[in-house]
């Protein structure tokens, strides 16, 4: 996406008693863009976001949003609305009561307050709900008042800051999928914070990855997980096997033996390989290359449905695979048995190589 | 809350909730106490207003024997009525905790507690003098009749009634928090009932004992009316000396430096439940 | 132990209600002195009503106990407010002068306001011990009772409700008007109740401040009391008794209702 700038940070720093909470963050979110902070608890993600909403004020550095300087701009006074956390709703006023708020404070007049009330509220689907109050909705209910209440003043930047989180998994996966149409039908730009992976990786453009107040790595969902920067990234962002390796006419010398790579290595470097990129087979038999094979011992295995796990043992190295649970019957979907040996089969392209 | 905005506008915000409040409190809070420690240290002139010379003379009078007998007394009737609010409040807290009708109960403990602290003492003279009813009763039994008022017995009664349920309105919180599957757990280890409650009951329900006592103990040391009314003259507390100094004594210098003495040893009594209790603990007090 | 239970707790509450249903029995009873029961009357009564002076005392301590209530709930409500959201220099000073007249006995609470008045009086020429002084004394103890009970319910609000004011348009003042305060507003209610009812219990405060001319009802009892036993003074106290425990079950039942 080449849009227009529409979010700019420039070396924001920001402390809590000593504490640094981001350590000089430089970002830009486009407009229309889906920009979601993925991150471990404490990571800053929820200070950004309160930096941008104006509850703090950054020690250091500068956001513009919309090409104007945010300094000394307090909340109500900016062009973002935010999606809170626990929702935030008032508990004295009825849905209504709650998306009219900030109409009421600009000042519009009554016809207009209903009729965008109205429109935000068919916007989430929650007409016929308008004179309940917040302790009478569901979670998923209060969750779409709080999009509609914030929505509803066509914000130039929607915040959320975990919405989904304090919901069950269910809800939370049909409210992704919600939300994402959402988006993309008013256009808004939407900054998403979340700690879960598959949330951000499965609803946003783009995505920065954030550890200790700096973030690690900005990019496409597909960028950030197929080719993560470092070994925090590939870490957080699903799950990963570690290789150390060394410069070797073949590719690359590792515990495994050597393997070979798409590009020869130049320094010491280790290799990334995600579980399911690992191709697990019956020894002897259906092995379609010579090369990147590794001979282990299933030490245990875990079904979780959709997929098996198989936690492996190759010499001094552990391996984790993933297979996905096929039909049987089909060719090259193969069960393996605690104690069994395999064949694991290391694509090199699959092979990321990490620098550190 | 560290809102982007203006230090023009932080300091508006500030002074407009702060402002009035605050002067309020520097005015006549922080001035007054400041004024009476003060006027501790100087003397009564001949028309019994405030002058020099400036001195320790005060404090110095607080040693004469008199005076140390009304703290002793004082401080007899805090300890004691301390411990009667505990034994008859202890037991009632639990009783009302685990009772399905708990908040009508509560309302009833608090109801003879909101009519007026005066006539609450009042109603004790009226049941302890010589025609009343307990004399009445006594005399049905061909006892008495007994000088019940104006004694010290009279004093500690009323102080008792006056202030029991400061004592078990805390008590009753730590013991609706209390966790009754210590009490599951101590039956199981193989503790008896009585050791059970030492280990498993009793020390969950220390907060509110102390914040208890520490609410009894104060104003019960440092009340002059009961001993005023039920006293009449034969029980002097610290309190009454003070009232006598700023009233027909007349010497407010001296009033001022019981007053700092008072104070001084709420504070210490405050500070050393504190250290008991921790930080939380003052909180828990209001 | 259930049943010995049982009956401590029957024993407290005889001793709690006891004494005032002695004074409500004895304001009926024609004896002026003693606890026999002679015969019923309605004469203590009679004479309570028809002196002039109690209806005047009764309206001084109504009048104290609004105004000071009325000012001392807006003022610890503004501070319970500044409190908990702002920082600014002196705040832990203001903090520990909230708990002096919560703790420090009202003997010299009411000793120390006399000798602030009594300083202002030689200095300024003003104030006169007066119902006015005695209205000052009361706002003192009730601002720090006000602001704590505000306080703790501010402290159990979710700081993102008023975030999300601010987030949606409101300024400083709107966000106190149509968010803080309607939520905190148990609190307020609670903070001024209590207010109101130790304005008409206090009598030691007033006793130190109140000037001559200055009578509240808990003073008058008090002088009567000093003088003995007087069957107009359980006229008055069965009065007040019922009157206090008439708001006390109004409010008992509000709250009921509520939850």
């Amino acid at each position: 996406m080449a849009g227009e700038v529409l979010v700019r940070l420039l070396g924001v720093r920001k402390g809590f008693g000593g504490v640094v909470a981001l350590d000089g963050v430089d970002l830009e979110v486009k407009r229309g863009e889906f920009f979601s902070l993925l991150g471990p608890s404490g990571c800053g993600k929820t200070t950004l976001l309160r930096l941008l909403a104006g509850f703090d004020t950054p020690d250091a550095g500068r956001i513009e949003i919309a090409g104007k300087d945010m300094t000394g701009v307090p909340p109500y006074a900016r062009p973002v609305n935010t999606v809170f956390q626990n929702y935030a709703l008032f508990p004295h006023m009825t849905v209504e009561g709650n998306v009219a708020f900030g109409l009421r404070m600009k000042g519009l007049p009554a016809g207009e307050v209903r009729r965008k009330v109205a429109w935000a509220l068919e916007l989430v689907d929650l007409l016929g709900l308008e004179k309940r109050y917040p302790r009478e909705l569901s979670g998923g209910q209060k969750q779409r008042v709080a999009l509609a209440r914030a929505l509803v003043l066509e914000p130039e930047v929607l915040l959320l800051d975990e919405p989904l989180s304090a919901l069950d998994l269910k809800l939370r996966q049909e409210l992704r999928v919600e939300l994402m149409q959402l988006q993309r039908r008013l256009g808004t730009t939407f900054i998403f914070v979340t700690h879960d992976q598959e949330e951000a990786l499965v609803m946003s453009d783009r995505i920065a990855v954030m550890r200790s107040g700096r973030i690690e790595q900005v990019g496409l969902p597909d960028e950030v997980y197929e080719r993560p920067k470092n070994r925090f990234v590939a870490d957080f962002l699903g799950r990963s096997n570690f290789l150390p390796a060394r410069p070797h006419p073949g590719g690359a010398e590792t515990p495994l033996g050597v393997l070979r790579l798409k590009e020869p290595l130049s320094r010491e470097a280790h290799l990334v390989i995600r579980p399911e990129k690992i191709r697990l087979y019956p020894v002897g038999n259906g092995v379609p290359a010579r090369e990147n094979l590794v001979r282990a011992r299933v030490e245990e295995i875990v079904y979780t449905g959709a997929e098996n796990q198989y936690y492996l043992r190759a010499g001094e190295v552990r391996l984790l695979a993933y297979t996905l649970n096929q039909d049987l019957q089909e060719p090259g979907a193969e069960e393996f048995a605690y104690g069994e040996e395999v064949l694991c089969y290391l694509p090199p392209e699959n092979l990321v190589v990490l620098h550190e | 809350m560290n809102e982007a905005s203006t230090p023009w506008q932080r300091a508006f915000r500030v002074l407009v909730t702060v402002g009035p409040g605050g002067l309020w409190l520097l005015l006549f809070v922080l001035l007054p106490t400041l004024l009476v420690l003060l006027a501790s240290f100087l003397t009564r002139g001949p028309y019994g207003e405030l002058t020099g010379p400036w001195g320790f003379h005060n404090y110095a009078k607080l040693l004469h024997p008199v005076y140390l007998e009304a703290f002793a007394q004082s401080l007899l009737v805090g300890v004691l009525a301390t411990l009667i609010s505990a034994l008859l409040g202890y037991p009632l807290a639990f009783y009302i905790a685990r009772h399905p009708q708990r908040d009508l109960l509560l309302f009833l403990l608090l109801l003879p507690f909101l009519t007026n602290f005066l006539i609450r003492v009042y109603a004790w003279l009226v049941l302890l003098q010589r025609e009343g009813l307990v004399n009445a009763l006594l005399g049905a039994f061909g006892l008495g009749p007994l000088i019940l008022y104006p004694s010290f017995f009279a004093v500690l009664l009323a102080t008792v009634y006056t202030f029991l349920p400061f004592f078990v309105l805390p008590v009753y919180a730590s013991v609706e928090r209390l966790d009754w599957q210590l009490l599951e757990a101590a039956y199981d280890l193989g503790a008896r009932p009585v050791k059970a409650f030492l280990h498993a009951v009793l020390p969950q329900t220390y907060p509110g004992l102390f914040a208890g006592s520490v609410l009894v103990f104060i104003p019960a040391m440092g009340t002059f009316v009961v001993a005023d009314l039920l006293g009449a003259g034969r029980v002097v507390l610290i309190g009454n000396l003070i009232q006598q100094q700023f009233g027909i004594t007349r010497d407010w210098a001296f009033g001022a430096a019981l007053s700092v003495f008072l104070m001084g040893f709420v504070l210490l009594s405050l500070y050393l439940y504190a250290r008991l209790q921790g930080e939380r603990g003052l909180k828990d007090l209001v | 132990m259930r049943r010995l239970l049982t009956l401590h707790a029957l024993l407290v509450y005889l001793f709690l209600y006891l004494p005032i249903l002695v004074i409500v029995a004895l304001s009926f009873n024609e004896s002026r002195r003693g606890v026999r029961f002679i015969g019923f009357t309605l004469d203590w009564y009679r004479s309570l009503f028809q002196d002039p002076r109690v209806l005047e005392y009764f309206l001084n301590t109504l009048l104290v106990a609004f105004v000071s209530t009325l000012v001392a709930t807006v003022l610890g409500t503004l501070l319970a407010v500044g409190l908990v959201r702002y920082r600014f220099p002196g705040k832990s000073l203001l903090r520990y002068l909230l708990y002096i007249p919560v703790v420090v006995p009202d003997v010299v609470m009411g000793v120390s306001l006399l000798l602030l008045f009594a300083l202002a009086r030689e200095v300024l020429g003003f104030p006169r011990l007066s119902l006015f002084t005695v209205i000052l004394g009361h706002i003192t103890f009730q601002v720090a009772f006000v602001t704590l009970v505000v306080r703790s319910r501010l402290l159990l609000l979710d700081p993102a409700l008023e975030e999300a004011a601010r987030d949606l348009g409101a300024r400083g003042w709107q966000t106190f008007w149509h968010v803080t305060l309607p939520l905190a507003w148990p609190g307020v209610a609670a903070g001024a109740l209590l207010a109101l009812t130790l304005s008409l219990d206090d009598f030691v405060v007033t006793f130190f401040t109140a000037g001559p001319g200055a009578t509240t009802l808990p003073l008058y009892i008090y002088s009567s009391v000093k003088l003995g036993v007087s069957p107009k003074v359980h006229a008055l106290s069965t009065l007040i008794i019922g009157l206090s425990a008439f708001f006390l079950a109004l409010g008992y039942a509000l709250t009921r209702r509520r939850v």
